[in-house]
């Protein structure tokens, strides 16, 4: 609703946007972990890097702390600094359905922070990726039209489950943040159903590769993302969320007045790909 | 009775003089015992007629014709009722408003909302003076020697055009009623030329022009009245509700000028007729049609065109009206360049229709209808359609001359439906609310100072949060079918109240009952008493059946209003009311939205209880020419609404997980300044306010600015004419920024710069200001021999945003584009330039 309500008033009145310099609170400079246990046997990753102003760079890695990964009733796995605060576990590892895992970060001030636990769910199979074509004007050479292909893909949801899913695309290779960079659904009105989709708007010429990742995720994941979603796409107009805190599931345990930004999660991948044709 | 008497002029005693008379053959019948004999004066040249005339004028005999005689018996005073309606001349519609006034003196009547007026005098002679905003005053006089049924027709001053003038009320009415806050449009008087945003006429966009009204922001479809909530307002068309009052989503509203004929909002008070929201009401009626003739009147802009057919349907008791707008361009939501096959579009229409009749002085029927449609296509295969729909019938019947009555029956229903044509999984998904209301109103007028009014009302509320179906039932893939459990709510009230006048005080109050009861079928669940109300502290589920009560609400609800008149001009006003609210629009956006639903108060959602208080001062100026009025007002809602970060607000059966019970509180000055008559004319309005809410849980928080919380709000008009055929206007409006939450930091998730932000609603936008300008050119009135042209027609011609300031509507924070790691602040302006507009109107 909000994308629309801007739209109609960016076109028919001459809006007009522009990048300004306004004076904003001071930066409080918070820890922000992103990090997700998947279904692929692989290292898995935490990020670890730190809020800053608006105006300054890139936000600062935090390459010093002390990160591992707890797995219910199982063990630990340690995970080491390679660059960019990127942690790596030490050796590949899948994620298994059912198993709970929770992040724990020592930080150098001898902080400590734990997330939730957060518990692998079942995947949901892409049975089938259908390049589905339409012909519309091309904006480049007026008069001509162009093939423009988008994904169909058939899924079964599974029955008498809530399920909550999110929706990732590549073209050729390069992940898509565009128009949406947040993808979810959940199964309330398609529950033991096929999940209904119609993603016009994920763009590929005629012969790109096209990837589709469908994640299962749970519903603690689903109700983050979609937070998440409503504040980067905020265009603070009238149609828009009241601005809030991302509140992920992380909590400094040392200094539990601190917020911790952030997520850390788990998220069953069925992935499939198909040439745009 | 034509003859002389046979008197000469001198100072006579009333026996003595009637004897004489007798004496000389005038068959006068009189007896000395039930007369006083005073002193009488008798003059020159005197007929019978005359002299029997001034002596019952001076209330010393009264006087009957009989077959021979003429019967003379003693003064006695008795009182009689003077009622009737006030009409407008030309087309017969009831004047609401206009005052009566006997002798130029104070002793009058204002008719009421439907035209009608009741006045208690003695026997006697009296000039009667209507006058009304916009219309010719008449004078007229009559004998009252028996209770009289008396219509009166006033002239529309100047020509019927469709600008909307918004003023206070006619002559001196602002001093001496009672009622504080009101603001009143009136669509069709010459002097109110407001500029309109693309040449469109709408009355509640010129209602943000008065004190005390706001709105968020240009594309906001909600407005907030002294602080309240969009929810807040009772908008009542034709006294049937309205649930979103506007189209396009807020640029315009549902009220085809061409078809209202009067708008009221009462933001201060609200009389004890009125209930069911807690801080304003917004009363708009539809013309009633054409007595006299049949007329056409339309209009064409860039947005719309508009077009009303009225006419008597049996000539001077009944008549009919039909009136239909349709948005013009098929407005596209994506860019006006774009070809593109999905391209946003949308469109809105109404149709608005009212009958009545009057078969005799004491029965008047009235059936109103409104049909609003908005719709919008997206993408290949998505449409969604809302809009009111509404019939109402009314039957106002006079039982006795001071005994007025009104009774309405009508079904109001406001409907939310997408329709999803994707050949497999196609769907329609909808949500819906339904009134059904009768209501009964009675006044009872003692005298001109002493007027009973009681009445009741009860809606039953049916509402449909969410029903989703597959369209084709058969399909392989089709969805799930959902159907949220419906709501059942009836709310109910009985009043009564007093309007007095002792000396220079006037008082108006009473008392409202207000119940509500929440009826079932419907699943209530029980939660954990220490715990948050929250999926997981559920312990519980409770089921009602059909009718089957789940809670009753129950409010006593005083108001009062008293004037203080210190002299003709001059008036100090008080006002005190307790309003409560059973339904709330569920939304957490900045502004409402047409896909918001509505909710019952029920178990755990309380009904919204507000005490306002208003204190004013009144001061007219050089003959009323001028009229300012400066108020002051404190409101506390007890129980207003917030929503848990994130909140899930579609398809949840259980909205009282997500939301919080907060408590706001809204103060504020405000100051009005209009100027009536002259070669300038216009009005200044100006507030100084502060509106916020806190969190119920948390006593200790801090309350926290409203969306729509504006410090300074000022708005000023004047309107002035060229010549007869020319004439122009402005406005310019002055606001302080809404309040902004602006984030402290940036940080990145997944590639993703979000916005971690600060302290909620902490900083305020930049101040807002504009300037509009419109020029009306008329067509000729008058035919070249000089005769008046039946057919009137003019252009206007405006600017909006005449020094095109790029008001700031909001800010957004990206990931810049060109320096990719560095966050930056992008600053939208929905009117970033001059917006001209040309309409056309006409009438014949």
């Amino acid at each position: 609703m909000r994308k629309i309500r801007i739209l109609i008033l960016t076109v028919a009145f001459l809006s007009c946007e522009k990048v300004v310099i306004i004076e904003l609170p001071e930066a409080q400079n918070l820890l922000v972990v992103e990090g997700w246990i998947t279904n692929f046997d692989e290292r898995q990753y935490i990020r670890l890097t730190r809020s800053n102003s608006f105006s300054d760079r890139e936000n600062p890695p935090i390459d010093d702390a002390l990160v591992r990964v707890e797995v219910k009733n199982s063990g630990v796995i340690d995970y080491v600094y390679t660059e960019n605060g990127t942690y790596l576990s030490t050796g590949s590892f899948s994620g298994a359905k059912d198993n709970e895992y929770r992040a724990i970060i020592i930080m150098s001030n001898g902080d400590l922070i734990r997330s939730e636990w957060t518990k692998m769910s079942a995947q949901t199979k892409i049975v089938l990726i259908s390049p589905v074509s339409f012909e519309e004007n091309d904006p480049d050479n007026p008069g001509q039209t162009t093939t423009i292909y988008y994904p169909r893909i058939t899924a079964l949801d599974s029955a008498n489950f809530e399920n909550f899913y999110r929706w990732v695309f590549f073209r050729n290779g390069e992940r898509l943040s565009e128009p949406e960079s947040i993808t979810l659904q959940r199964d309330i009105f398609f529950d033991g159903n096929f999940i209904p989709n119609s993603f016009d708007r994920f763009e590929y010429d005629p012969g790109d590769e096209m990837e589709v990742q469908l994640h299962s995720i749970e519903e603690r994941t689903h109700d983050y993302l979609s937070l998440l979603k409503s504040q980067i796409t905020t265009l603070g107009g009238a149609a828009s969320t009241t601005p809030a805190i991302v509140s992920g599931n992380l909590t400094n345990l040392t200094n539990p007045d601190v917020v911790v930004l952030g997520y850390f999660g788990t998220t069953a991948i069925s992935s499939g790909s198909e040439i745009a044709q | 009775m034509q003859q002389p008497i046979p008197l000469e002029k001198g100072d006579y005693k009333l026996f003595d003089a009637l004897q004489e008379i007798k004496e000389s053959g005038i068959p006068f019948a009189f007896s000395t015992t039930r007369l006083h004999n005073v002193s009488i004066t008798v003059g020159r040249k005197e007929t019978v007629k005359s002299f029997l005339d001034r002596l019952k004028k001076e209330k010393v005999i009264r006087y009957d014709i009989t077959n021979s005689q003429i019967l003379i018996t003693r003064y006695v005073s008795s009182k009689f009722t003077l009622n009737g309606l006030i009409k407008d001349a030309e087309t017969g519609e009831h004047l609401i408003g206009a005052s009566i006034q006997i002798d130029e003196s104070d002793v009058g009547a204002v008719s009421n909302g439907y035209g009608y007026y009741s006045l208690t005098l003695e026997e006697g002679d009296y000039d009667i003076m209507v006058s009304h905003i916009g219309y010719k005053t008449v004078k007229t006089d009559i004998e009252l020697s028996k209770n009289t049924f008396l219509s009166i027709s006033a002239k529309p001053r100047i020509f019927q055009l469709e600008e909307v003038e918004v003023s206070s009320i006619s002559g001196d009415i602002n001093i001496s009623s009672t009622i504080p806050s009101i603001s009143r449009l009136s669509i069709g008087d010459e002097s109110g030329q407001i500029p309109y945003f693309l040449g469109e006429v709408d009355v509640i966009q010129n209602a943000l022009l008065q004190p005390g009204i706001k709105t968020v922001g240009e594309d906001a479809s909600g407005i907030h009245i002294r602080g309240g909530g969009a929810d807040q307002n009772l908008i009542l068309l034709d006294e049937a509700t309205i649930y979103n009052p506007n189209h396009f989503y807020g640029l315009i509203s549902v009220f085809n000028p061409e078809a209202i004929n009067d708008v009221r909002i009462l933001r201060g008070f609200i009389p004890p007729s009125y209930g069911g929201r807690a801080s304003s009401v917004i009363e708009v009626r539809q013309k009633e049609g054409n007595t006299n003739r049949l007329s056409y009147s339309g209009g064409i802009g860039v947005l719309s065109a508009r077009g009303l057919i009225e006419g008597p349907i049996k000539k001077g008791t009944s008549s009919f009206l039909a009136s239909a707008r349709q948005s013009l361009l098929n407005l596209s939501i994506d860019d006006f360049a774009s070809t593109s096959v999905r391209r946003n579009r949308i469109r809105f229409q109404d149709i608005n229709l009212k009958i009545n009749s009057r078969p005799n002085e004491r029965n008047t029927y009235y059936l109103s209808g409104y049909f609003g449609n908005d719709r919008n296509t997206a993408g290949f295969n998505s449409i969604r359609n809302w809009g009111n729909r509404m019939v109402n019938f009314r039957w106002n019947h006079i039982f006795a001359p001071k005994l007025f009555s009104n009774f309405s029956a009508f079904v109001s229903e406001y409907i939310y439906r997408i329709e999803s044509s994707d050949e497999e999984f196609a769907f329609v998904s909808k949500s819906r609310i339904v009134d059904y209301s009768v209501k009964a109103d009675l006044s009872y007028v003692f005298n001109p100072n002493n007027e009973l009014n009681f009445g009741f009302s009860s809606i039953f509320h049916r509402l449909k949060p969410g029903d989703r179906e597959p369209i084709d039932i058969d399909a392989a893939n089709k969805t799930n079918t959902i159907r949220l459990d419906p709501e059942h709510g009836l709310e109910s009230a009985f009043y009564i109240s007093q309007q007095t006048k002792a000396g220079p005080v006037s008082f108006n109050y009473g008392l409202r009952y207000s119940a509500f009861h929440n009826f079932g079928p419907e699943d209530v669940r029980i939660y954990a008493p220490d715990g948050p109300i929250s999926d997981s502290t559920v312990i519980d589920t409770l089921f009602f059946g059909k009718n089957e009560l789940i809670k009753l609400h129950q409010n006593l609800e005083p108001r009062i209003a008293v004037n203080w008149q210190l002299n003709s001009s001059t008036s100090i006003k008080a006002a005190y009311s307790k309003t409560a609210q059973y339904l709330h629009l569920i939304s957490n956006t900045l502004a409402p939205a047409p896909t918001d639903i509505w909710k019952l108060s029920d178990t755990y959602i309380p009904p919204s209880v507000t005490h306002q208080y208003t204190l004013g001062f009144y001061k007219n100026f050089r003959e009323d020419k001028w009229e300012t009025n400066f108020e002051v007002y404190y409101k506390d809602n007890l129980k207003d609404f917030a929503y848990r970060n994130g909140a899930d607000l579609i398809f949840n059966e259980n909205i009282e997980t997500e939301l919080l019970i907060g408590r706001g509180r809204s103060y504020g000055l405000e100051l009005y300044i209009s100027k009536k008559y002259g070669k300038f004319t216009g009005w200044l309005s100006y507030t100084l306010s502060r509106s916020e809410t806190r969190l119920e849980e948390d006593n200790q928080s801090a309350y926290v600015l409203n969306n729509f919380d504006k410090t300074h709000d000022l708005s000023t008009t004047v309107v002035t004419k060229i010549s007869d055929r020319l004439s122009i206007s402005g406005n310019f409006l002055f606001a302080t920024g809404i309040p902004l939450t602006l984030p402290s930091d940036k940080y990145v998730f997944e590639n993703n710069l979000v916005p971690h932000f600060a302290d909620r609603n902490a900083s305020r936008l930049p101040n807002y200001h504009r300037l509009d300008l419109s020029l009306k050119w008329e067509g000729r009135r008058l035919k070249k021999d000089g005769s008046e042209r039946k057919n009137r027609d003019f252009w206007i011609f405006t600017i909006y945003n005449a020094y095109a300031r790029q008001n700031v509507n909001s800010y957004f924070f990206r990931q810049s584009e060109t320096n990719p790691g560095l966050g930056e602040v992008v600053q939208y302006s929905i009117f970033g330039t001059i917006i001209p507009a040309l309409t056309y109107n006409f009438k014949f």
